[in-house]
């Protein structure tokens, strides 16, 4: 076997490497949000700091919305009318705020306790 | 024996691959950005004191536009301009890339994606390339860190049998939105069938910052990202120092 199909398999095998190690950790606590009249409901949102959270967000409006955090390295577009799942954490104590991209009046944080 | 060495430079420099005389400085993250443009230019400049050829000045500044087609489909296409050193500003390919989320942000112990790029080169001398690589990152509390691992390879009529690898590895401190200093390492061997010896690749780390400006803030629309380090060469084919920077602008639609 040479060099270069050592290669490919190793390139090849890297999605099934990439899915052993990215062995599912489960949310230790779960929380959700809606959007609603250009409104984040709650707009603070209580955590357990040191958990895993799954939070899930519906958009209750008729436009699309995008759940944005740099503090929290996410982005998530959510559809009218649907609800998407956002991971976070474990998180430190303190306050993360999240904004709508697309409503950027909209904002709101997360505040791990 | 200086013609001669002179002469092997000449022929190293043609067989490299498009556009490819310093590999490319730039981190890909795995997270999509669904139903946002992105516009973005990455430079870098190459300086070497040993006033080689090959190593000093080399400047690369390819612009691309992007578009979040799917939750987990992201593509660009890229025009790569450079200037080689002693040649002229050159467009050396246009490119299309691709990005193939693997997994949801932050649901399991790693974030993951494909990517897969073609380059077409616009000389007709030149070679077109196919990329094709893994982007990997964890988030730990404030600190954020990506590999990017990739084979790269020519195709058609002029390729050559060379299997290229590259390494980017970037870890950074989340300090806050608009600057978060981190450590990058950028790595590539020419020919993974004939690697040599490890000063003959190419190897480089350094400090770099990033960050980023909401313009919604001053009533404007989308987000400016920056990232900018310096890179210092570790072995003898790598030049002894290189400034890179990364200027993107997106918006949602």
């Amino acid at each position: 076997m040479n060099r270069s199909t050592l290669a490919a398999i190793a390139l090849l095998g890297c999605p099934f490497a990439a899915h052993y190690l990215a062995t599912e950790a489960r949310a230790d606590d779960s929380a959700s949000l809606t959007i609603r009249n250009h409104h984040f409901e709650p707009r603070a949102l209580s955590v357990k700091a040191g958990n895993k959270i799954a939070i899930s967000v519906t958009n209750a409006g008729s436009e699309p919305a995008e759940f944005e955090s740099s503090e929290l390295n996410r982005e998530k577009v959510i559809p009218p009318g649907k609800t998407v799942t956002i991971y976070v954490g474990p998180l430190s104590p303190g306050a993360y705020p999240f904004f709508d991209d697309f409503d950027q009046a909209n904002t709101g944080q997360i505040v791990a306790k | 024996m200086r013609a001669a060495v002179r002469c092997w430079g000449v022929l190293l420099a043609c067989a490299a691959p498009v556009g490819a005389a310093h590999a490319e400085f730039k981190i890909r993250y795995p997270n999509i950005d669904y139903r946002e443009v992105e516009i973005e230019n990455n430079s870098s400049m190459t300086f070497d004191r040993r006033q080689t050829d090959r190593n000093n000045h080399d400047v690369s500044s390819p612009t691309e536009i992007g578009v979040g087609v799917l939750p987990w489909w992201f593509v660009e296409a890229e025009l790569e301009a450079a200037k080689h050193p002693g040649q002229k500003t050159s467009l050396d390919a246009v490119t299309f890339e691709n990005y193939f989320m693997l997994t949801e942000p932050g649901q399991y112990f790693l974030d993951a994606s494909i990517f897969a790029e073609y380059a077409h080169a616009t000389a007709s001398t030149d070679a077109d390339t196919a990329k094709v690589g893994l982007l990997l990152q964890k988030q730990q509390d404030k600190f954020l860190h990506t590999l990017n691992v990739y084979v790269e390879k020519q195709v058609g009529t002029l390729s050559n049998d060379a299997n290229t690898f590259q390494l980017g590895w970037q870890s950074r401190y989340m300090l806050n939105v608009l600057f978060q200093p981190g450590v990058e390492i950028y790595g590539e061997i020419e020919d993974l069938r004939h690697p040599g010896q490890f000063n003959g690749q190419q190897l480089r780390i350094g400090p770099m910052f990033a960050g980023s400006y909401n313009l919604g803030q001053i009533g404007g629309r989308g987000k400016i990202k920056y990232e900018a380090g310096y890179l210092f060469g570790l072995t003898g084919a790598t030049e002894t120092g290189a400034v890179r920077t990364r200027l993107e602008y997106e918006v949602p639609f």
